[in-house]
Parts: structure tokens; sequence; C-alpha cells
């Protein structure tokens, strides 16, 4: 685990959203540290809470959205408590979003151009001349010819894949500290997937940049990221280095989701998945999350909640490697028929 | 092309419609234009004058041809062309529809966004009442009001005419009571329209991405947002002014103002048909006009269209 | 047939729903109880009124509200609210039958259009955009102005003028029923055009229709009142708001009295129908959404 040099530090995260005036989970007690230079992948599958995680700490979550406890520090600032002038300062400048579906997250009835040179606008005062410039240079290290040009075009004129990297492009304008990249490459082939990857990869390195990349793919995670996170209902699983979890994952989620990953030789065949259903954002247990699903369960694990324990430099929220949880004392239940509620 | 297809084939319709009025109503057209107190002498020269000593299909083509070329018959009474008669007074019916959609538009906009942003808000509530009263509000029970109390009541402002052009400032001021009396219902109108529009935007995953970028609220909302709100509302204002020339009749006929609406009013009175055949020709065309450049504008405003609509 | 009564008796299991749903906003309360003072007013008028709409006291003319006369007098002497109570009569009178009528026209337009489609449709589109091209004011006055202008004729010239809208609603239903099972059923069976635009279009699409019906009350009032004041409408001695708001604006610097408590009537009266309106639109029909004005 990375210390001193943290850029964001998330301490104990919990998120509910007001649906009809009762609370629903979102993020549950959610902890991460996040270097300079480094690339945090966060992987899980859809309701696992990664998405709202990522729109957290810009706090660009839906307004039923609430935080009920926690810190997000940012360079030490905590923007839990931070007021909206503070944000929209930070915002684009120094931490910057990259979004899915690139079609939709570009204005329709604005020109590339006009959207980037707003978003410089927003932070520095320098002339249209000098904005459009900047614009350029940036399409130009990303891979877009012709920049001047496409500065005068409109989103949908350009292929998905030129329109992610204009969304890369548009982040980057202001050399953010943080980039925090939410299922970048989910709209794209696997060819512009590797492409995208290996941009966000040579940017890190050309300016230093904290990259968070959220996706449900843990092949894309893998090949991306320096560090993983795994999660799961709105919970932190697993925390490892992206070459220990591939190789030794710690906990049975990581290990029925490394399972299921699709082989690029098993394309083709229906995919494999993991038994049973991700609960749903009603459904709150006392125990672990995954104890429905884990084929290691036993009554301990549906009982108490496991805590997120570090073991090395890794980290995990598994009572197997809780020498006090009672897994290991307690007589084998084997997998009991659905989650107690 | 289909487009204009059907705005030629709705003029066409409306001129034969037009030149055929007369005659759907039984009895002599000329008894029922001039009363039964006619003069033989008089009945004859209208009759000749408005061509209804022809057979009907050759009045049709007669007045049809003639309305492709500027010419809509003469008035009987005054004499003079009809066309010339219209043109005379169009340019204040003109300023004070615009003004009264500007009016609208300055005021409607604003408050459909401000009511959007602070959505289920008391604010956005006291907007909804007031939108939906005025929307109800018929233009002349506005007019009757403004009048009450602007000129009757506190007397600050001018009541009737509409002054002189060359007198901009005493034009203006006699201008203000009509145009916002024209304008109360559609200010209601879209600011429920803009709202609903702008829900729908706020939503879009753009205006997250704008957000994210640090633009400042205002900027996201009346810049961004704005931006495709605005699009739908500017489909209906092509409709708006066609209904604002409707509603100018009750409000130059109100405040004393020569226009379009008080000639046409005026030759319904009087059942000066030529007349008021050719308001209703202009008025139309100018309904169909406006709907042609409020589509054009739609175009010009969604890119999107743009591109689909020249391949 | 069989359809259409299912959704009639669907509709009137949900009757006490729909009311407490209705009541719970303010609008549409406000909306029904204008909307039931209003059809007190039509039925019992004559026996609410002080005074009748033509007695005159020449004595007492153009006065301001005392307890003689709650609203005051005009310049013939006559009581402003038992005027406007006797007016209802004859707004009703006017914009129920210029309503229902214009439902008439629009069916007459709208099914053939909607159900044969390809030319009929074409030259129907053609109409309505015609119609709908000159303002409502413009063509009620031109086709008052031919017919000359009595009661029956408002009546008449309102439904022409509302005829479109009807219209392109039922249209646009027609093309949404007229693949249903009862209706290629009862086409495979040889039923003719005419009888199966009749027994089956028709009553699936009534519901919507009578929606707009509520919602262009208003509407058709308004435009009464208005060709009314023009002195194009009902005439003179008729107590028609529009008659008595004419009046008062001819001394409407002398004696505004009839041209405020018209002006109010009128505001309160088509505010609560529309109110009413669309709250029955949102509880019963929320599709229809934006297909009015």
């Amino acid at each position: 685990m990375s210390t001193g040099g943290s850029l964001l530090e998330i301490e104990d995260l919990s998120i509910s959203y007001l649906v009809d005036g009762i609370p629903l989970r979102g993020l549950r007690g959610v902890s991460l540290d996040l270097a300079r230079n480094r690339i945090l992948g966060v992987v899980g599958e859809s309701g696992s809470g990664k998405s709202t995680l990522s729109f957290a700490i810009t706090r660009l979550l839906p307004s039923n959205a609430r935080i009920d406890e926690g810190s997000i520090r940012f360079e030490g600032q905590d923007l839990v408590k931070a007021d909206m002038t503070t944000l929209e300062t930070l915002r684009g400048d120094r931490i910057a979003m990259v979004f899915q579906d690139p079609l939709s997250s570009l204005h329709p009835c604005l020109t590339i151009g006009q959207q980037m040179s707003d978003a410089q606008r927003a932070h520095r005062r320098i002339g249209a001349g000098e904005r459009r410039a900047r614009s350029a240079e940036m399409l130009d290290t990303v891979g877009i010819a012709e920049a001047e040009q496409n500065l005068g075009r409109f989103p949908h004129e350009f292929s998905g894949g030129m329109r992610q990297r204009i969304m890369i492009a548009m982040s980057l304008l202001l050399q953010p500290d943080l980039l925090i990249a939410d299922e970048p490459t989910s709209a794209l082939d696997v060819l512009l997937q590797g492409q995208i990857i290996a941009l966000l990869n040579g940017l890190r390195e050309r300016l230093g940049t904290a990259v968070m990349i959220v996706s449900h793919d843990l092949g894309v995670i893998g090949e991306a990221a320096d560090d993983v996170l795994v999660m799961y209902a709105g919970e932190t699983m697993e925390y490892s280095p992206v070459g220990q979890i591939f190789a030794q994952p710690l906990h049975p989620y990581t290990e029925a989701l490394l399972a299921v990953m699709p082989g690029r030789k098993a394309r083709g065949r229906p995919l494999p998945t993991i038994p049973g259903r991700v609960p749903s954002a009603s459904e709150t247990s006392l125990g672990c999350a995954f104890a429905g699903r884990c084929e290691r369960a036993r009554s301990v694990c549906h009982a108490n909640r496991p805590v997120y324990s570090a073991v090395g430099e890794r980290r995990v929220r598994c009572h197997i490697y809780d020498p006090l949880s009672g897994w290991h004392v307690a007589p084998e239940t084997g997998q009991r028929e659905g989650a107690p509620t | 092309m289909g487009r204009l297809l059907m705005i030629a084939s709705v003029l066409l319709l409306l001129l034969v419609f037009l030149s055929l009025l007369i005659h759907l109503v039984p009895g002599d057209p000329v008894q029922i234009i001039m009363g039964p107190l006619a003069s033989e002498s008089f009945a004859a020269t209208v009759r000749q004058e408005m061509g209804l000593d022809q057979p009907i299909p050759m009045q049709v083509l007669g007045f049809i041809a003639g309305a492709l070329q500027g010419d809509l018959g003469n008035d009987f009474v005054s004499n003079r062309s009809v066309v010339e008669i219209i043109a005379g007074v169009l340019p204040h019916t003109m300023i004070l529809a615009v003004s009264g959609l500007g009016l609208a538009m300055a005021i409607g906009l604003p408050l459909g966004v401000y009511a959007a942003v602070n959505a289920n808000s008391m604010a956005d509530r006291v907007i909804a009442a007031i939108s939906i009263t005025l929307i109800t509000l018929p233009p002349y029970v506005a007019g009757l009001l403004l009048l009450l109390v602007f000129s009757v009541g506190l007397a600050w402002l001018p009541a009737l005419g509409a002054g002189r052009l060359d007198e901009p400032l005493d034009y203006l001021l006699r201008l203000v009571q009509p145009a916002t009396a024209l304008a109360l219902g559609w200010i209601g109108y879209l600011a429920r329209l803009t709202r609903a529009s702008m829900l729908e935007v706020l939503q879009a995953n753009y205006i997250r991405t704008a957000r994210s970028l640090g633009l400042s609220k205002r900027r996201v909302h009346y810049s961004y947002a704005l931006r495709s709100a605005i699009i739908p509302v500017v489909a209906v204002l092509g409709v708006g002014l066609g209904h604002l020339l409707g509603g100018a009749i009750f409000i130059e006929v109100i405040f004393s103002r020569p226009g379009l609406g008080s000639l046409f009013y005026d030759s319904i009175a009087t059942r000066n048909f030529p007349v008021i055949r050719g308001s209703c020709i202009v008025v139309a065309t100018l309904f169909v006009v406006t709907n042609l450049l409020a589509d054009l504008s739609y175009r010009f405003l969604d890119p999107r269209i743009r591109v689909e609509g020249a391949q | 047939m069989s359809d259409a009564h299912a959704s009639l008796a669907l509709s009137g299991s949900r009757t006490d729903g729909l009311l407490r749903r209705l009541l719970r906003l303010p609008g549409p309360a406000f909306g029904l109880a204008v909307t039931l003072v209003l059809l007190f007013l039509f039925l019992f008028g004559p026996l609410v009124a002080s005074h009748g709409f033509a007695d005159q006291d020449i004595s007492a003319r153009l006065q301001g509200p005392s307890f003689a006369h709650l609203l005051g007098t005009d310049h013939l002497g006559r009581d402003l609210l038992s005027r406007l109570i006797y007016g209802v009569r004859i707004e009703l009178f006017v914009a129920v039958p210029a309503v229902f009528g214009g439902l008439v026209l629009g069916l007459m337009l709208g099914l053939p259009a909607g159900y044969l489609g390809g030319r009929v449709d074409a030259l129907v589109l053609v109409i309505l955009d015609t119609l709908h091209a000159l303002p409502t004011v413009v063509l009620a006055l031109t086709l008052l102005a031919l017919l000359g202008n009595s009661l029956a004729n408002v009546v008449l010239v309102l439904a022409v003028s509302l005829a479109p809208s009807f219209a392109r609603v039922a249209r646009a239903s027609v093309f949404a029923v007229k693949h249903g099972p009862y209706v290629d059923a009862e086409r495979i069976l040889g039923a003719s055009t005419g009888r199966i635009m009749l027994r089956h279009v028709l009553p699936n699409i009534i519901p919507p229709l009578f929606l707009l019906m509520a919602m262009h009350l208003p509407t058709a009032i308004a435009v009464e009142t208005g060709l009314s004041f023009l002195g194009l409408g009902v005439r003179p001695p008729t107590p028609s708001w529009g008659v008595i708001l004419a009046d008062g604006f001819d001394r409407v610097r002398t004696a505004p009295w009839a041209v405020i408590w018209t002006c109010l009537a009128l505001g309160v009266t088509t505010l609560g129908c529309t109110l009413l309106g669309e709250g029955l639109r949102d509880v019963l029909d929320p599709k229809l959404a934006g297909s009015t004005r």
C-alpha cells in the first residue's frame, strides 16, 4: 500500500440513494488510496457501486444521492465538506472525468472546438486564439489528425473511437492531477480498447497524472491498471497490485470473477457466469454481501460482516483471511439456499 | 420538398375556399355583401368589380391568377387596391406581434429555466401557477385588464392609437400595453414548455460532462442546457406568430390601433369581402412562412438534423 | 363493442380512486370547485339571481357595488351580478354544443383519414393544415360574416374552428387501434369498412376525445365571449359575457365595474375548467399531454 504521496484518500465512504423516501444502498464503507502517477482499476459487476464511487469524488452524483458518512480527501482537502465554488474550481482543472458513452456525453449542438474552449475558459484567463491552439494541440496528442479542421466539427461527425479520444483530450486540456475514467472503453471494439488504454498509459507517464479506471471488464483493468480494487454490492472486497490479483486472488469473489473472465479463445461460446445474483440495493445483510453466492461461505459469513483487513500490502474483506473471525473453527455448513436478510 | 408541396397545396386550397366563400351561402352574393338596401346600379358595379357576373370556375381561376401576381382585387368602397390597403397597416401589426413574441421569450424562457433548475421548489410552484393563469387568460381579457390598470387607473400610459413611426418614443410608449397584452399568454406557455424541455435536457449526459469540466452552474444551465432545450420551443414559435395575429384583432380593437387586425375587424363589420379575403390570405401566408422559418431555424439549431437534411 | 365495454367497466371500478387522485392537488380541486359552481349557476341561476337579466332601473345606472346591487349596475341600470349569472347559461348553451359539434366534425374528418389512409388521409391533412393556417378567431369571424350572427351560427362556427384539433387526435388514435385483434377479426369475417369504423374503431378512440372535449370547453367559452365582445357573436339583449363586456368597454373610463367583474368571471372560469381538464388528463391519460394547443 503506497503511503505518504497519496493524492486521493477515501475513507469509510457510505452513500445511499433516496427512492420514494426509502434509502437504498449506494456505497458501504469504501476506502481507497491513490498516489500520483499510478493507475487504479476499479472492477465490479453492474450494481457494485463502482460508478457511484467515481461520481462521488467530484460530487456529480444524482440529486437523490446522500453521503451518509466518510471523507474524500483530495490533497488533504475533504471534498465531502467542500462548497459548490470549491468543487467547480477543482472539476475539470484538477480532477477530470471521461465518460462511458462519448456520443451522449458531448453536447450535440456545439462544435468540439467550442466545448474545448469553454472547458478552458472556466478555469484560465486566456484568449480565444490560445484556447483554440491548445485544443488543437491536445487533439493532436490523442492522435486526431487535422486537428484545426476537426475543431469545427460536431460530435456526431466522428466515429466512436474518435469521440472517445476527443473526450479524453477534453479532460486532459488543463493537465489534471487526477483523471477518472468511467468505463472508457466499453463502447469500443477490442482494437480501439487497446489504443485508448495505451493512450491513457502514455499520458500518465508524460504528465504524471493519477488515473482511476472504472470497468466491469477485468481484462481491461488487467491491461491498464497498476492496482486493482474489486467492488461488490457497494463494498470494497479486495485491493491488490494487478500482477498478484491474477496470479493469486484472495477473495472468493475475485476468484469467481477471474473464472468467468472471457478468454480470447472462448469467444463465441456462451459466457460462463457466477451463479446467483448481486443483492439488490434494497437488501441489507448482516453478514458478508457475497455470502449468498460464495462456495466457501460458512455460518459466520452469513452472521457477521467481515472487516477490510490488510494481508501484506494487499487488503481483503473476507473472514477466511481473518484468524479471529471464527471461519476456521466453525463447522462447515456449505452453501446455503438464498441469502438471509 | 414535401414540405414546400404541402405549403403550396394549403395556400392553393385556401385561395379556392376564399374565392368560393361568397357562394357557400345560399342567395345572391351581392345581396349578402351589400345587404338588401343596396341600389341597383351600385350592386351592378360590385357584381362586375368582383367578377361575380362570370361563371364560378372562371372566378376561382381569375382570383388565383390575380393573387399569384400580387393582386388581391379592389376594395369597392374606397376603390383602392386591397394589397395597398393591407400594406399600409401591416407594419403596425408586425411590430406588435414581433415585440409581443420577443417580450414573451425574454420573460418566458428565463422563468422556465429557473423553474426547471429549481424543480419542485416553492418558486417552481408559484411559476407554474402563474403560467397556467396566464395561459388561460384570453388575450382580450389581458388587454382590458392592462387598460384598466395602466391607462384608466394609474393613467401612466396612453391608451389609444399606435402613434407615428417618426416619433419613436411616443410609438414605443403606445406599444407597451398592447404588446404586453399579447405576450402574457405566451409568457406562461413558453415558461411551461421551457421548463418541461429543460427538465429533460438536464438529465442528459452532456450536461454532466459540462459540470465535470467545472463550468459554472449559470453557464451549464443558460448556455449548455438551454441551447438544446430551446429547440422544441423554437418549433412552437412559428405557430405562435399565427396565434398572435388572431389575438391582435382584439388588442388592436381595444387599443384602437391601426393594423391588420382592426382592418379585418372593420371589414367584417362592413362585410367588405375583398378586404376580408385579402386579410385572410395575408394572415395565412404569414403563418405558413413563419412556420417554415421556424422549421429552418430548427434545423440550424440542431446540427444532427442539418446533416440528415443535406444527405 | 365488447372491448369498449371492458374499458368502460375498468374506468367505472376506479372512479372513487380517480376522484381522490384528482383532488390531491390544489389545481384540479380548484378546477372542480369552479366547475361545480358553474354547473349550479347553470341549473339554478334564475333562482339565485336577485334581478332579471333585463330588469332596468334607470335611476340606478352605472353604479358601483352596493347592497342592492352587489356588483353594481350597467348603463341601463341592470344588475351586473344577475346578468353574469344568467350569462353562465348562455356560455354553456353555446360552448357545450360547440365542443360536441367539433367532436362530430373532427370524427368525420379524422376517422376516415386514419382508417383509410392514402389519398383520403393526404386530402384531410391538407384540409386540416388549411384550417390551421387561419387563427381560430379569423376563421370564426369570416364564417360569421357570411352566415350572420345568430346563436346557432356561433355554435356552428366554433364547432368548425375546433374540429381540426379533434380530427388530429382521432386520426392518431385510429392508427393505434386499427390493427387491433377485434378489428382484424372483423375484417377477415368480411365486415364492411363503414361497419368496422363505426362499431369497432369508434368506441375505442372515444375516451381520449371525451377528454379533449373537456379541455376545449374553456377555449370555446373564451372564443365565444371574444366574438360577442367584438359584436359578432351573440347579440345584445342576450346576456352573454361577451355582450356584457362590450357594453362595459364602451364606458370603461367612467364605469369600469362591468369590465372588471366580467374579466374576473372569465378568468376564473377558463382557469378552473382548464385545471380540471388537465387534472383529468393527468389522471386518465398522460399520453395525451401536449396534444392540445
